[in-house]
């Protein structure tokens, strides 16, 4: 039987690309050789993936950790190796690419640092966040602006003030949910500009006859 | 019109001009040596060598491009688009490629490789990836005839580092 690693190495790295996460890490675990390798290659192209905190566990928030890339799952982990999960992904791959990637940070507890870290490698063509305050809004404007390749969709649960709202990128998609029983017709057209669409779930929303005129103009 | 192409061990195969034009080597060539289609005297008159590929491995890729001379030209994703989710193994590939043990299949992987003919090299790296999907490290060992250089301490820390991912 022909030895996998005599290969030439561009052969190699071709063929990385093409296995699923779980047996990149399966395969790690053959040989250094090999270990090596797949810390240096890409690991292809995922149609999505999403990071999120499940919600807040028995056992505190960090057991609810859970990553997603394509079909693999990472999640329910004790709070002290979830603090080394971002030095795991660079051993795993050292690139991806997502064609949707979904980051939660509703209940998210972890730092902008850790999240950046967590995905430093990644490239994507359209990144999500769902936002439910203003600090987590801080924090998805950030990541956004480390991403200035990709296209942007936010899902806001709450009414952020409204000087938050001049800080968000332009939007593929900005979705607000909100029980807040006014929104101020300059903030939809506002919005309308900056966004390519919007879309307000608002239950008590009040618009006046003459606010829908102004945003229908 | 046929080409003639020559392996590394003087085997000649003469085949269609549609076949010779499907590996992007040997159309550079071809190209280089201003051999074209309407032409008969420049494809009597020149022959292609190919000295990284054998007369047995010829013999599999031209059976491939056979197969495969009508297939409708597939649209090239930008570079980090590629691979993975791209990329299905055809039920006739599936049997052409099956009898193959390791070894040949390297090899004639190599050669699509050399000889730049992306849908057989994919087909064969989709098909090892396939191998290993699902199988455990020891198994993927065993099958690759890798040796394990790594310690007990060390599996045992990739181990734990790895747990997470679930199916």
């Amino acid at each position: 039987t022909m030895d996998i690693l005599s290969l030439p190495e561009d052969i190699l790295r071709k063929i990385m690309r093409t296995l699923e996460i779980k047996d990149r890490t399966r395969l790690r675990l053959t040989c250094r050789a090999f270990e090596q390798l797949l810390a240096s290659t890409h690991a292809g192209f995922f149609d999505s993936g999403s990071f999120s905190w499940l919600g807040i566990g028995a056992a505190g928030a960090m057991s609810a950790f859970s990553l997603h890339i394509g079909n693999a799952k990472f999640r329910r982990v004790e709070d002290s190796e979830v603090a080394l999960f971002p030095q795991l992904i660079p051993r795993l791959f050292e690139r991806i690419q997502f064609r949707k990637f979904k980051i939660n940070l509703i209940y998210n507890p972890v730092s902008l640092e850790y999240i950046r870290q967590l995905i430093g490698s990644f490239n994507v063509d359209e990144l999500e966040f769902l936002v439910g305050a203003n600090f987590h809004l801080e924090t998805a404007v950030k990541i956004a602006a480390d991403f200035p390749q990709s296209k942007y969709i936010m899902e806001l649960t709450y009414m952020p003030l409204e000087e938050s709202f001049g800080l968000i990128p332009p939007m593929e998609r900005l979705s607000i949910s909100t029980e807040a029983p006014q929104m101020p017709t300059r903030i939809i057209i506002r919005l309308l500009a900056a966004h390519k669409e919007l879309r307000l779930i608002c239950r008590h929303l009040l618009l006046t006859a003459g606010g829908w005129r102004k945003v229908m103009q | 019109p046929n080409v003639k192409l020559v392996t590394s061990d003087n085997e000649e195969f003469v085949v269609d001009f549609r076949i010779a034009k499907m590996s992007v080597t040997v159309s550079r060539l071809m190209e280089a040596m201003n051999m074209s289609e309407t032409d008969d005297a420049s494809l009597l008159s020149n022959s292609i060598p190919l000295p990284n590929v054998t007369k047995a491995v010829m013999a599999r890729v031209i059976e491939w491009c056979e197969k495969h001379k009508n297939d409708e030209p597939k649209e090239e994703k930008e570079n980090d688009k590629r691979g993975r989710t791209t990329h299905v193994v055809s039920d006739w590939d599936k049997e052409f490629l099956k009898n193959d043990e390791f070894g040949r299949l390297c090899q004639l992987m190599g050669a699509a490789n050399y000889l730049e003919i992306k849908g057989l090299f994919n087909d064969i790296s989709q098909t090892i990836a396939n191998m290993i999907h699902g199988k455990k490290s020891d198994e993927i060992a065993e099958m690759f005839n890798i040796h394990c250089d790594l310690t007990e301490a060390e599996k045992k820390e990739i181990r734990k580092k790895t747990a997470w991912c679930e199916d």
